[in-house]
């Protein structure tokens, strides 16, 4: 990067110690609380990483097993460290916009103490195997109810908040606004309880999506546009017409990209479809709203070596824009048979909330701190953050890609060389494939976790005096073709919200389950799938869910070239008496739809001896020992497995 | 007045800087063929139609969506603006709104980096690209809707069909799926060509080998004598447990030595190449070779050690 420090003409610091001191201190616990979340998160993950690897360091240790680790980590990321840290950016942002304090700012303790004991309470109900099933909803609805007032509670802040300060407050206001209700939104979606089959399997995929789309990019956005306004030297940022198309276009597109997900899998044909059509879509939002926040940057190239809450601006636009091509991929079909259900849906998963929405994250710690708490570190700690999250990123994200990609190539290589009449013994083969990717996503891991442990150590320390030269920005001037002459009223952004999420759930979720709520049970649904009480394979589909076998195991059959070899494809019919249906997230072991047809896993007493001991049988096995679940719980879970016809 | 008293003229009227005005200025007489005085001399003339054009809210506009709003202004603005010399392609213009002639402060509003496409409309000062993307987009999206509605047909992008009693994925025609006809003859083709031509001919002519052509492959291996024939390609001279082969009980290295191929080709590689050879070379019917050497694949895989 070349450094020309002749364009600062005065060098004023705006991040200076003699920042303006902010009276409303609402957000500094939103924040302490995020950080604490985010250690606990990271570490978790680099544990889960070693383990990955190392499948047998604390073998017999209950709640330090991989499939329980798993979901407390992304839980606790994207509830503890997303959804609080911009919990109190949106109060920030939406008070600092309208030139206001956040009101009442009671509510606003409150809602953080709801919101961070609902996700403790739900990690350490993680640890002891209470798992609903369903992925990013996976906490017990004693925990959801807590975590659900305290989300109810802060919209009601931030719209409270929004409604008090001055009515120009632009895309800030309007994104703060509409994300605050999408959340508790898209969480009462994800935690209705009750729903089985191919709706239950529709209802994870909508929910994830909204929570994603309507609430983590939305809300992290809130934070960019006020970030880019005061980086540019405005008070708030004045919307364009560019703004108001993304914001409505987001708003309507992005949840209706949900079933990306499931691509040849048992639901309508017609929802993979409309899967396809707004993932393509989204190419728009994506980049309408960053050309907008380009435009108003365009000044500004020359800062960021010396301003870290742009740098990781630019470095979470960044990955924004690889966002959506890499959600492209799964949702084409001529891709998916490739992609789905590898490694490439945990990159998107990189990109997205770790990559993205952690970025912009961290862009608002490295603004608030300083106005906060007059902490924030110094410039090398700054750069130290920047380099290591962006490596970190880059080594995770594409190893994640390339193992991904390259496992799916393996799946259609064995198939086509017919080499797996026994289904998953083929499997062993994208095994070794994916080992050293594996070894590198670890690696990008730590290098990643180091970087934003330093953001953290950054954000206690007490700041010292300022260093950096270079002020924070020149007053760009708006584009009068692009200028947006109204405000949008409170009204017509609430109905808007709210109608555009209410038709996104209706398409891509509510329909597809009544279309499906019908379907006949198959002759193996009523079989081998019934599951009826008391019965030792319903005990067991209820250990395999607790310990979260369905991370790395799917159960579907697709019926594409990929799949040949594992069974009759799945048809909605064959989930009717499962609530919800275990699709899956990934494949990391074999699938397990027919497994009880394949031998040797036929037999339910050689299942038992396997997950007691995985690598007794098969030496190159990466999967956890359950040695530590009871006798009976291994025979119940075998039971099912070995069931599974 | 000289054009540095326009622009500051301009300048002073639109609130552009003056650097501003007359870039924009030469991009717009370079767009339009003329000069960059005349330009000025048309925005410091104080054109009322394209002045209003840009305050981007007529009042009964109000009620509309703001991001309407600038379509009327524009297209009032259109026909003052239509006395350029590019009148004449009026028609075109009009089959492609986007290129529609706008008024002047589109081009004040250009930027270095982001040049702005002259248009009106709801799209006026869109980055060109994204403008496109506007179209092009929804369009692929229209498209991917249009031509897989419920998924490819069979064969396309690894879709398999479903065997109606087995629920398994099949091949298209219904076959089971990994299980295709092979063509050995032209498998054996290829094969002689690459490993077995350079010592007995493309044409079986014989070389540094002895010929197959002419009935010889025959003569030594007649029918139904595939297996011995399959064989001896795969041990060769030095593989040959006995001291003569075929049934002319010919020396074995008597015509120099051939290696074995038993390691390099699998067994139905090894069947392929010696249905090629009797058929090819020794004029056998293909049916009856084929017959001779499907026993013979399996026998080849018990004599390949």
């Amino acid at each position: 990067m070349t450094v020309d420090s002749s364009t600062s003409a005065t060098p004023e610091s705006v991040d200076a110690p003699t920042l303006p001191p902010v009276v409303d201190t609402t957000s500094r616990p939103y924040l302490l609380t995020s950080l604490a979340f985010l250690v606990l998160a990271v570490l978790v993950l680099v544990d889960a990483g070693i383990q990955l690897l190392l499948p047998d360091v604390f073998a017999g240790v209950a709640v330090l097993s991989f499939g329980r680790l798993l979901p407390l980590v992304t839980d606790a990321f994207i509830f503890g460290w997303l959804t609080i840290g911009l919990a109190g950016g949106l109060l920030h942002v939406v008070a600092r916009a309208g030139n206001v304090d956040v009101a009442p700012r009671g509510e606003a303790r409150a809602a953080l103490g709801l919101l961070a004991i609902g996700v403790v309470a739900g990690s350490v109900a993680l640890l002891f195997g209470l798992n609903q099933g369903i992925q990013y909803f996976e906490y017990p609805l004693w925990a959801d109810a807590v975590l659900l007032a305290g989300m109810l509670l802060l919209a009601r802040v931030v719209g409270r908040t929004a409604r008090k300060g001055a009515a120009d407050a632009g895309p800030v206001r309007w994104y703060a606004v509409a994300a605050a209700w999408w959340l508790p939104l898209a969480f009462i979606a994800g935690n209705i309880p009750g729903i089985s089959g191919v709706g239950s399997v529709t209802q994870g995929a909508f929910a994830r999506t909204a929570l994603i789309g309507l609430w983590v990019v939305p809300a992290g956005l809130a934070i960019v546009y006020h970030l880019v306004a005061r980086i540019t030297g405005r008070e708030t940022f004045t919307p364009t017409r560019l703004t108001l198309l993304g914001f409505w276009s987001l708003a309507f597109v992005w949840a209706l990209t949900a079933p990306a997900s499931l691509v040849y899998s048992a639901v309508p044909d017609w929802l993979e479809t409309v899967g396809g059509i707004f993932s393509i879509g989204l190419l728009i939002p994506v980049a309408v709203i960053l050309t907008d926040l380009l435009i108003a940057l365009r000044r500004c190239w020359r800062q960021p070596h010396h301003n870290a809450r742009l740098r990781f601006l630019l470095l979470g636009m960044a990955l924004f824009a690889v966002w959506p091509f890499l959600n492209l991929a799964l949702a084409m079909r001529s891709s998916s048979g490739i992609v789905q259900y590898t490694d490439w849906g945990a990159a998107v998963a990189v990109v997205g909330l770790f990559g993205t929405a952690t970025a912009w994250l961290v862009a608002y710690g490295h603004h608030a701190a300083p106005r906060l708490m007059g902490s924030g570190g110094g410039p090398r700690l700054a750069a130290f953050q920047y380099y290591a999250v962006t490596l970190g990123l880059i080594v995770w994200g594409g190893a994640a890609l390339l193992a991904g990609a390259s496992a799916g190539w393996t799946w259609v290589a064995t198939a086509n060389e017919a080499a797996i009449p026994q289904g998953g013994v083929g499997f062993v083969n994208t095994l070794a494939t994916v080992e050293g990717y594996y070894a590198a996503v670890f690696v990008g891991q730590v290098i990643y976790v180091l970087g934003l442990l330093a953001y953290v150590v950054g954000v206690l320390r007490k700041r010292r005096p300022e260093t950096s030269r270079g002020a924070d920005g020149v007053v760009g001037e708006l584009d009068p073709e692009l200028a947006l002459d109204r405000e949008v009223s409170p009204r017509r952004l609430r109905a808007g919200a709210l109608a555009l999420f209410g038709l996104a759930a209706l398409i891509v979720w509510l329909v597809p389950w009544a279309e499906t709520a019908g379907a006949e049970a198959t002759l193996l649904a009523d079989t081998s799938r019934s599951y009826v009480a008391d019965s030792a394979e319903a005990a067991g589909r209820a250990i395999y869910i607790a310990e979260g076998c369905w991370y790395c195991h799917t159960q579907q059959v697709r019926p594409i070239v990929t799949d040949v070899g594992l069974g009759p494809v799945s048809d909605q019919g064959d989930f009717v008496h499962e609530t919800p249906a275990l699709f899956g997230v990934q494949r990391v072991g074999q699938d397990l739809m027919h497994v009880g047809s394949r031998q040797p896993t036929d037999d339910a007493a050689w299942v038992a001896g396997y997950l007691a001991d995985p690598r007794g049988a098969r030496s190159y096995s990466i999967m956890p020992s359950y040695d530590y679940l009871s006798e009976t719980d291994l025979e119940d879970l075998a039971a099912y497995i070995a069931g599974s016809k | 007045m000289t054009m540095d008293e326009l622009i500051a003229q301009i300048s002073a009227q639109q609130g552009y800087p003056a650097d501003m005005v007359l870039r924009s200025a030469q991009a717009r007489a370079q767009a339009q063929g003329v000069g960059v005085e005349d330009i000025l001399r048309q925005w410091a003339g104080g054109e009322a139609a394209p002045a209003a054009a840009a305050s981007p809210a007529p009042s009964e506009a109000e009620t509309q969506p703001a991001t309407t709003s600038a379509a009327p202004a524009a297209a009032e603005a259109g026909p003052g603006e239509s006395e350029g010399p590019e009148e004449s392609k009026g028609p075109e213009v009009e089959v492609l709104p986007p290129a529609e002639p706008a008024p002047p402060e589109d081009q004040l509003a250009e930027d270095e980096a982001e040049p702005v496409e002259e248009r009106s409309g709801v799209l006026a000062g869109f980055p060109r690209w994204l403008a496109a993307a506007f179209v092009v987009v929804p369009m692929i999206a229209v498209l991917y809707a249009m031509l897989v509605p419920d998924g490819p047909d069979c064969g396309v992008s690894g879709q398999l069909a479903l065997d109606p009693v087995s629920g398994e994925a099949v091949n298209c025609d219904g076959s089971e799926y990994g299980v295709e006809e092979v063509n050995l003859f032209s498998m054996g083709e290829e094969l002689y060509d690459g490993r077995c031509a350079a010592c007995h001919g493309g044409n079986g002519g014989g070389g540094a080998g002895p010929a197959l052509a002419g009935g010889a492959v025959l003569a030594t291996f007649p029918a139904g004598q595939c297996a011995s024939h399959v064989e001896w390609i795969a041990l060769g001279t030095t593989g040959w447990p006995e001291p003569t082969y075929g049934a002319l009980a010919k020396p074995v290295g008597g015509f120099g030595v051939m290696p074995g191929f038993a390691d390099s080709l699998t067994p139905e590689e090894l069947a392929a190449v010696t249905l090629y050879e009797r058929v090819a070379f020794g004029g056998e019917a293909l049916p009856d070779a084929e017959t001779d050497c499907a026993v013979a694949e399996d026998d080849a895989i018990t004599a390949a050690p």
